[in-house]
Protein backbone atom coordinates (compact mmCIF):
# COMPACT_ATOMS: atom_id res chain seq x y z
CA UNK A 1 0.00 0.00 0.00
CA UNK A 2 1.48 3.35 -1.06
CA UNK A 3 0.88 6.50 0.94
CA UNK A 4 -0.02 8.96 -1.80
CA UNK A 5 -1.05 12.04 0.20
CA UNK A 6 -1.75 13.33 3.70
CA UNK A 7 -4.65 11.72 5.54
CA UNK A 8 -5.90 11.33 9.09
CA UNK A 9 -8.34 9.32 11.16
CA UNK A 10 -9.68 9.24 14.72
CA UNK A 11 -10.52 11.81 17.36
CA UNK A 12 -8.98 13.35 20.44
CA UNK A 13 -11.65 11.94 22.71
CA UNK A 14 -10.67 9.87 25.72
CA UNK A 15 -9.96 6.25 24.76
CA UNK A 16 -9.29 7.22 21.14
CA UNK A 17 -6.32 8.28 19.07
CA UNK A 18 -5.81 10.73 16.23
CA UNK A 19 -3.52 9.42 13.53
CA UNK A 20 -1.97 11.43 10.70
CA UNK A 21 0.02 9.87 7.89
CA UNK A 22 2.08 11.60 5.21
CA UNK A 23 4.02 10.39 2.18
CA UNK A 24 7.69 9.72 2.87
CA UNK A 25 8.73 8.26 -0.47
CA UNK A 26 11.98 6.33 -0.40
CA UNK A 27 12.79 7.37 3.16
CA UNK A 28 11.25 4.52 5.14
CA UNK A 29 9.09 4.98 8.24
CA UNK A 30 9.14 7.91 10.60
CA UNK A 31 7.00 7.80 13.75
CA UNK A 32 6.11 10.46 16.29
CA UNK A 33 4.02 9.65 19.36
CA UNK A 34 2.25 12.18 21.56
CA UNK A 35 -0.10 11.62 24.49
CA UNK A 36 -0.41 10.63 28.14
CA UNK A 37 0.52 6.97 27.69
CA UNK A 38 3.61 7.45 25.55
CA UNK A 39 6.05 7.88 28.46
CA UNK A 40 5.05 4.53 29.93
CA UNK A 41 3.81 2.56 26.94
CA UNK A 42 5.67 4.26 24.09
CA UNK A 43 7.62 1.17 23.13
CA UNK A 44 4.52 -1.03 23.11
CA UNK A 45 2.64 1.49 20.98
CA UNK A 46 5.58 1.76 18.62
CA UNK A 47 5.60 -2.03 18.22
CA UNK A 48 1.85 -2.04 17.46
CA UNK A 49 2.25 0.75 14.91
CA UNK A 50 5.16 -0.88 13.10
CA UNK A 51 3.43 -4.26 12.99
CA UNK A 52 0.27 -2.64 11.64
CA UNK A 53 2.16 -0.78 8.92
CA UNK A 54 3.95 -3.99 7.96
CA UNK A 55 0.66 -5.89 7.72
CA UNK A 56 -0.67 -3.13 5.43
CA UNK A 57 2.44 -3.27 3.27
CA UNK A 58 3.34 0.35 4.08
CA UNK A 59 7.10 0.82 3.98
CA UNK A 60 7.43 4.58 3.43
CA UNK A 61 5.36 6.95 5.57
CA UNK A 62 5.58 9.65 8.16
CA UNK A 63 3.18 8.87 11.01
CA UNK A 64 2.05 11.12 13.87
CA UNK A 65 -0.12 9.62 16.62
CA UNK A 66 -1.80 11.65 19.33
CA UNK A 67 -3.24 9.06 21.66
CA UNK A 68 -5.67 9.64 24.52
CA UNK A 69 -5.44 6.33 26.32
CA UNK A 70 -6.44 4.32 23.24
CA UNK A 71 -6.22 0.52 23.38
CA UNK A 72 -4.02 -1.27 20.84
CA UNK A 73 -7.04 -2.30 18.76
CA UNK A 74 -8.15 1.33 18.48
CA UNK A 75 -4.67 2.48 17.44
CA UNK A 76 -4.54 -0.28 14.81
CA UNK A 77 -7.99 0.72 13.51
CA UNK A 78 -7.21 4.43 13.34
CA UNK A 79 -3.85 3.83 11.68
CA UNK A 80 -5.33 1.41 9.13
CA UNK A 81 -8.12 3.87 8.29
CA UNK A 82 -5.65 6.74 7.86
CA UNK A 83 -3.45 4.61 5.58
CA UNK A 84 -6.47 3.48 3.56
CA UNK A 85 -7.46 7.10 3.06
CA UNK A 86 -3.91 8.15 2.19
CA UNK A 87 -3.70 5.36 -0.38
CA UNK A 88 -6.91 6.56 -2.04
CA UNK A 89 -9.24 3.78 -1.03
CA UNK A 90 -9.69 0.45 -2.71
CA UNK A 91 -10.22 -2.79 -0.86
CA UNK A 92 -8.11 -3.36 2.27
CA UNK A 93 -5.90 -6.46 2.64
CA UNK A 94 -8.06 -7.75 5.52
CA UNK A 95 -6.48 -11.19 5.52
CA UNK A 96 -3.01 -9.86 6.28
CA UNK A 97 -4.14 -7.24 8.76
CA UNK A 98 -3.51 -7.84 12.44
CA UNK B 1 -29.87 -22.17 19.36
CA UNK B 2 -29.62 -19.40 21.89
CA UNK B 3 -31.74 -16.70 23.46
CA UNK B 4 -31.98 -13.40 21.63
CA UNK B 5 -34.13 -11.37 24.00
CA UNK B 6 -31.94 -8.29 23.72
CA UNK B 7 -29.76 -7.08 20.82
CA UNK B 8 -27.79 -4.03 21.89
CA UNK B 9 -26.98 -1.52 19.15
CA UNK B 10 -23.46 -0.12 19.40
CA UNK B 11 -22.37 2.65 17.00
CA UNK B 12 -19.44 1.34 14.99
CA UNK B 13 -17.46 4.52 15.30
CA UNK B 14 -17.34 4.67 19.12
CA UNK B 15 -14.16 2.91 20.35
CA UNK B 16 -15.02 2.92 24.06
CA UNK B 17 -18.55 1.64 23.48
CA UNK B 18 -17.30 -1.13 21.22
CA UNK B 19 -14.94 -2.30 23.95
CA UNK B 20 -17.52 -2.36 26.73
CA UNK B 21 -20.64 -3.45 24.83
CA UNK B 22 -20.96 -6.86 26.47
CA UNK B 23 -20.58 -5.84 30.10
CA UNK B 24 -24.31 -5.13 30.38
CA UNK B 25 -24.99 -8.78 29.47
CA UNK B 26 -27.19 -8.41 26.39
CA UNK B 27 -27.91 -11.68 24.57
CA UNK B 28 -26.29 -10.15 21.48
CA UNK B 29 -24.31 -7.04 20.64
CA UNK B 30 -24.97 -5.43 17.29
CA UNK B 31 -22.21 -3.19 15.97
CA UNK B 32 -23.67 -0.69 13.57
CA UNK B 33 -21.98 0.40 10.35
CA UNK B 34 -25.18 1.80 8.84
CA UNK B 35 -27.40 4.63 10.08
CA UNK B 36 -25.36 5.65 13.13
CA UNK B 37 -22.22 6.23 11.06
CA UNK B 38 -21.86 9.23 8.74
CA UNK B 39 -20.76 8.53 5.14
CA UNK B 40 -17.31 10.09 5.68
CA UNK B 41 -16.64 7.83 8.67
CA UNK B 42 -17.81 4.54 7.13
CA UNK B 43 -14.27 3.30 6.52
CA UNK B 44 -13.08 4.27 10.02
CA UNK B 45 -16.02 2.50 11.67
CA UNK B 46 -15.37 -0.59 9.56
CA UNK B 47 -11.77 -0.69 10.84
CA UNK B 48 -12.87 -0.25 14.46
CA UNK B 49 -15.44 -3.03 14.18
CA UNK B 50 -12.93 -5.31 12.43
CA UNK B 51 -10.45 -4.80 15.27
CA UNK B 52 -13.14 -5.27 17.92
CA UNK B 53 -14.25 -8.57 16.36
CA UNK B 54 -10.68 -9.75 16.02
CA UNK B 55 -9.20 -8.76 19.35
CA UNK B 56 -11.84 -8.17 22.04
CA UNK B 57 -13.23 -10.95 24.19
CA UNK B 58 -17.00 -10.55 24.44
CA UNK B 59 -17.31 -13.43 26.90
CA UNK B 60 -19.52 -15.51 24.64
CA UNK B 61 -22.00 -12.74 23.81
CA UNK B 62 -23.12 -13.10 20.20
CA UNK B 63 -21.54 -10.53 17.88
CA UNK B 64 -23.71 -9.21 15.08
CA UNK B 65 -22.82 -6.41 12.66
CA UNK B 66 -25.39 -4.31 10.84
CA UNK B 67 -23.78 -3.66 7.48
CA UNK B 68 -24.64 -1.11 4.84
CA UNK B 69 -26.81 -2.39 2.00
CA UNK B 70 -25.21 -3.83 -1.12
CA UNK B 71 -26.77 -0.95 -3.06
CA UNK B 72 -24.33 1.41 -1.32
CA UNK B 73 -20.57 1.80 -1.98
CA UNK B 74 -19.88 0.30 1.48
CA UNK B 75 -21.77 -2.99 1.68
CA UNK B 76 -19.30 -5.36 0.02
CA UNK B 77 -16.27 -4.06 1.91
CA UNK B 78 -18.30 -4.23 5.15
CA UNK B 79 -18.93 -7.92 4.50
CA UNK B 80 -15.25 -8.59 3.76
CA UNK B 81 -14.14 -6.87 6.97
CA UNK B 82 -16.62 -8.49 9.32
CA UNK B 83 -16.37 -12.00 7.88
CA UNK B 84 -12.58 -11.78 8.12
CA UNK B 85 -12.91 -10.35 11.64
CA UNK B 86 -14.92 -13.38 12.76
CA UNK B 87 -18.48 -12.02 13.04
CA UNK B 88 -21.21 -14.42 14.17
CA UNK B 89 -24.03 -12.90 12.12
CA UNK B 90 -24.55 -10.14 9.57
CA UNK B 91 -27.67 -8.03 9.82
CA UNK B 92 -28.88 -6.66 6.51
CA UNK B 93 -30.92 -3.43 6.72
CA UNK B 94 -33.85 -2.48 4.48
CA UNK B 95 -34.57 -5.94 3.12
CA UNK B 96 -37.30 -5.64 0.48
CA UNK B 97 -37.30 -9.13 -0.96
CA UNK B 98 -35.57 -12.53 -1.05
CA UNK B 99 -33.24 -11.27 -3.79
CA UNK B 100 -31.59 -8.97 -1.22
CA UNK B 101 -30.84 -11.95 1.01
CA UNK B 102 -29.53 -13.99 -1.89
CA UNK B 103 -27.15 -11.19 -2.87
CA UNK B 104 -25.79 -10.91 0.67
CA UNK B 105 -25.55 -14.68 0.97
CA UNK B 106 -23.45 -14.80 -2.19
CA UNK B 107 -21.12 -12.07 -0.92
CA UNK B 108 -20.82 -13.70 2.50
CA UNK B 109 -20.07 -17.10 0.95
CA UNK B 110 -17.36 -15.51 -1.22
CA UNK B 111 -15.87 -13.85 1.87
CA UNK B 112 -15.91 -17.16 3.76
CA UNK B 113 -13.92 -18.75 0.93
CA UNK B 114 -11.53 -15.80 0.73
CA UNK B 115 -10.78 -15.84 4.46
CA UNK B 116 -10.88 -19.58 5.01
CA UNK B 117 -13.97 -19.68 7.20
CA UNK B 118 -16.22 -22.76 7.03
CA UNK B 119 -19.05 -22.40 4.52
CA UNK B 120 -22.26 -21.36 6.26
CA UNK B 121 -20.54 -20.31 9.49
CA UNK B 122 -21.69 -16.70 9.13
CA UNK B 123 -25.40 -16.35 9.87
CA UNK B 124 -27.79 -13.72 8.55
CA UNK B 125 -30.50 -11.53 10.05
CA UNK B 126 -32.84 -9.57 7.78
CA UNK B 127 -34.31 -6.30 8.93
CA UNK B 128 -37.53 -5.41 7.18
CA UNK B 129 -38.36 -1.72 7.07
CA UNK B 130 -40.85 -1.16 4.24
CA UNK B 131 -44.34 -2.12 3.13
CA UNK B 132 -42.76 -4.00 0.23
CA UNK B 133 -40.57 -5.95 2.63
CA UNK B 134 -43.46 -6.87 4.90
CA UNK B 135 -45.50 -8.10 1.94
CA UNK B 136 -42.52 -10.27 0.93
CA UNK B 137 -41.73 -11.43 4.46
CA UNK B 138 -42.77 -15.07 3.89
CA UNK B 139 -40.31 -15.38 1.02
CA UNK B 140 -37.61 -13.44 2.85
CA UNK B 141 -37.84 -15.69 5.91
CA UNK B 142 -37.06 -18.82 3.85
CA UNK B 143 -34.59 -17.22 1.42
CA UNK B 144 -31.45 -18.67 3.03
CA UNK B 145 -30.55 -21.44 5.45
CA UNK B 146 -28.19 -18.90 7.02
CA UNK B 147 -31.11 -16.79 8.27
CA UNK B 148 -31.51 -17.05 12.03
CA UNK B 149 -33.94 -14.18 12.51
CA UNK B 150 -35.98 -11.48 10.85
CA UNK B 151 -36.44 -8.10 12.48
CA UNK B 152 -38.75 -5.18 11.99
CA UNK B 153 -37.34 -1.66 11.70
CA UNK B 154 -40.21 0.59 12.65
CA UNK B 155 -38.96 4.09 11.92
CA UNK B 156 -38.44 3.54 8.20
CA UNK B 157 -41.56 1.38 8.04
CA UNK B 158 -43.93 4.01 9.45
CA UNK B 159 -42.38 6.62 7.17
CA UNK B 160 -42.99 4.33 4.20
CA UNK B 161 -46.58 3.88 5.43
CA UNK B 162 -47.15 7.67 5.63
CA UNK B 163 -47.79 7.49 9.36
CA UNK B 164 -45.85 7.80 12.62
CA UNK B 165 -45.32 5.76 15.75
CA UNK B 166 -47.95 5.92 18.47
CA UNK B 167 -47.85 4.72 22.09
CA UNK B 168 -50.07 1.68 21.44
CA UNK B 169 -48.30 0.80 18.18
CA UNK B 170 -51.50 0.23 16.21
CA UNK B 171 -49.73 1.33 13.02
CA UNK B 172 -47.28 -1.57 13.42
CA UNK B 173 -49.68 -4.29 14.50
CA UNK B 174 -50.25 -5.89 11.10
CA UNK B 175 -46.58 -5.73 10.14
CA UNK B 176 -45.44 -7.14 13.48
CA UNK B 177 -47.98 -9.96 13.28
CA UNK B 178 -47.05 -10.85 9.71
CA UNK B 179 -43.37 -10.84 10.57
CA UNK B 180 -43.77 -13.10 13.61
CA UNK B 181 -45.95 -15.50 11.64
CA UNK B 182 -43.37 -15.69 8.83
CA UNK B 183 -40.63 -16.31 11.36
CA UNK B 184 -42.57 -19.09 13.07
CA UNK B 185 -43.44 -20.71 9.75
CA UNK B 186 -39.76 -20.62 8.73
CA UNK B 187 -38.55 -21.84 12.12
CA UNK B 188 -36.42 -18.74 12.80
CA UNK B 189 -36.59 -15.94 15.36
CA UNK B 190 -38.48 -12.65 15.26
CA UNK B 191 -36.89 -9.52 16.70
CA UNK B 192 -38.86 -6.38 17.50
CA UNK B 193 -37.87 -2.83 16.64
CA UNK B 194 -36.03 -0.30 18.82
CA UNK B 195 -37.80 2.04 21.23
CA UNK B 196 -36.04 5.36 20.92
CA UNK B 197 -37.27 7.29 23.98
CA UNK B 198 -34.65 6.05 26.41
CA UNK B 199 -36.16 7.97 29.36
CA UNK B 200 -39.68 6.60 28.88
CA UNK B 201 -39.30 3.34 30.81
CA UNK B 202 -43.02 2.79 31.13
CA UNK B 203 -43.55 3.15 27.38
CA UNK B 204 -40.61 0.85 26.70
CA UNK B 205 -41.90 -1.87 29.02
CA UNK B 206 -45.38 -1.62 27.51
CA UNK B 207 -43.90 -2.13 24.06
CA UNK B 208 -41.77 -5.12 25.17
CA UNK B 209 -44.84 -6.77 26.74
CA UNK B 210 -46.76 -6.26 23.49
CA UNK B 211 -43.91 -7.73 21.42
CA UNK B 212 -43.60 -10.71 23.75
CA UNK B 213 -47.34 -11.32 23.64
CA UNK B 214 -47.28 -11.23 19.84
CA UNK B 215 -44.61 -13.92 19.87
CA UNK B 216 -41.40 -11.95 19.29
CA UNK B 217 -38.27 -13.63 20.63
CA UNK B 218 -36.61 -10.37 21.59
CA UNK B 219 -36.05 -6.73 20.90
CA UNK B 220 -33.34 -4.51 19.47
CA UNK B 221 -32.29 -2.03 22.17
CA UNK B 222 -30.36 1.21 21.93
CA UNK B 223 -29.36 1.73 25.56
CA UNK B 224 -27.86 -0.64 28.14
CA UNK B 225 -30.55 0.36 30.65
CA UNK B 226 -33.16 -1.32 28.43
CA UNK B 227 -31.50 -4.76 28.62
CA UNK B 228 -32.50 -5.69 32.17
CA UNK B 229 -36.07 -4.51 31.53
CA UNK B 230 -36.39 -6.77 28.49
CA UNK B 231 -34.94 -9.75 30.33
CA UNK B 232 -37.24 -9.18 33.30
CA UNK B 233 -40.32 -9.11 31.08
CA UNK B 234 -39.23 -12.24 29.21
CA UNK B 235 -38.37 -14.07 32.43
CA UNK B 236 -41.00 -16.66 33.38
CA UNK B 237 -42.60 -16.48 36.83
CA UNK B 238 -41.65 -18.93 39.59
CA UNK B 239 -44.99 -20.68 39.09
CA UNK B 240 -44.45 -20.98 35.33
CA UNK B 241 -40.99 -22.48 35.91
CA UNK B 242 -42.29 -24.93 38.52
CA UNK B 243 -45.07 -26.07 36.20
CA UNK B 244 -42.69 -26.36 33.25
CA UNK B 245 -40.34 -28.54 35.30
CA UNK B 246 -43.22 -30.88 36.15
CA UNK B 247 -44.31 -31.07 32.50
CA UNK B 248 -40.77 -31.91 31.37
CA UNK B 249 -40.42 -34.48 34.17
CA UNK B 250 -43.72 -36.10 33.12
CA UNK B 251 -42.57 -36.18 29.49
CA UNK B 252 -39.26 -37.78 30.51
CA UNK B 253 -41.12 -40.30 32.62
CA UNK B 254 -43.41 -41.24 29.73
CA UNK B 255 -40.43 -41.62 27.41
CA UNK B 256 -38.61 -43.83 29.93
CA UNK B 257 -41.67 -46.06 30.10
CA UNK B 258 -41.89 -46.17 26.34
CA UNK B 259 -45.31 -44.55 26.52
CA UNK B 260 -46.52 -42.14 23.88
CA UNK B 261 -49.03 -40.65 26.31
CA UNK B 262 -47.84 -37.99 28.73
CA UNK B 263 -49.99 -37.46 31.79
CA UNK B 264 -49.76 -34.90 34.57
CA UNK B 265 -52.21 -34.58 37.46
CA UNK B 266 -54.56 -36.90 35.66
CA UNK B 267 -54.57 -34.82 32.46
CA UNK B 268 -53.09 -35.56 29.06
CA UNK B 269 -50.20 -33.35 28.06
CA UNK B 270 -49.94 -32.49 24.36
CA UNK B 271 -46.70 -31.96 22.46
CA UNK B 272 -47.20 -28.17 22.19
CA UNK B 273 -47.41 -27.97 25.98
CA UNK B 274 -44.09 -29.79 26.28
CA UNK B 275 -42.57 -27.42 23.72
CA UNK B 276 -43.87 -24.40 25.64
CA UNK B 277 -42.49 -25.83 28.87
CA UNK B 278 -39.06 -26.27 27.25
CA UNK B 279 -39.18 -22.64 26.12
CA UNK B 280 -40.10 -21.51 29.65
CA UNK B 281 -37.12 -23.41 31.07
CA UNK B 282 -34.87 -21.96 28.35
CA UNK B 283 -35.99 -18.44 29.24
CA UNK B 284 -35.34 -19.28 32.88
CA UNK B 285 -31.81 -20.32 31.91
CA UNK B 286 -32.34 -23.91 33.04
CA UNK B 287 -31.86 -25.54 29.64
CA UNK B 288 -30.37 -24.49 26.32
CA UNK B 289 -32.82 -22.58 24.16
Amino acid sequence: MNIEHDASSGTQESGDARVMVRPNAGKGLSLELLGPSTARYGEEIRTVVLATLESLGVSDASVLIEEKGALDATIRARLSAACGRAADGGSMPWETMR
Amino acid sequence: MKLRRSMLYVPGNAPAMLRDAHIYSPDSVMFDLEDSVSPREKDAARHLVFQALKHYDYAGVERIVRINGLDTPYGLEDIAAVVCGGVDAVRLPKTDGPEDILAVEQAVAAAERRFGRPTGSVKLIAAIESARGILAVRDIAVASPRLIAIAIGAEDFVTDMHTSRSPDGVELLTARSMLVMAARAAGIMAIDTVFSSVDDEEGFQREVRLAKQLGFDGKSVIHPSQIAMVHAIYAPTTEEVAKARRVIAAAADAEAKGSGVIALDGKMIDKPIVERAMRVLALAGEVDA
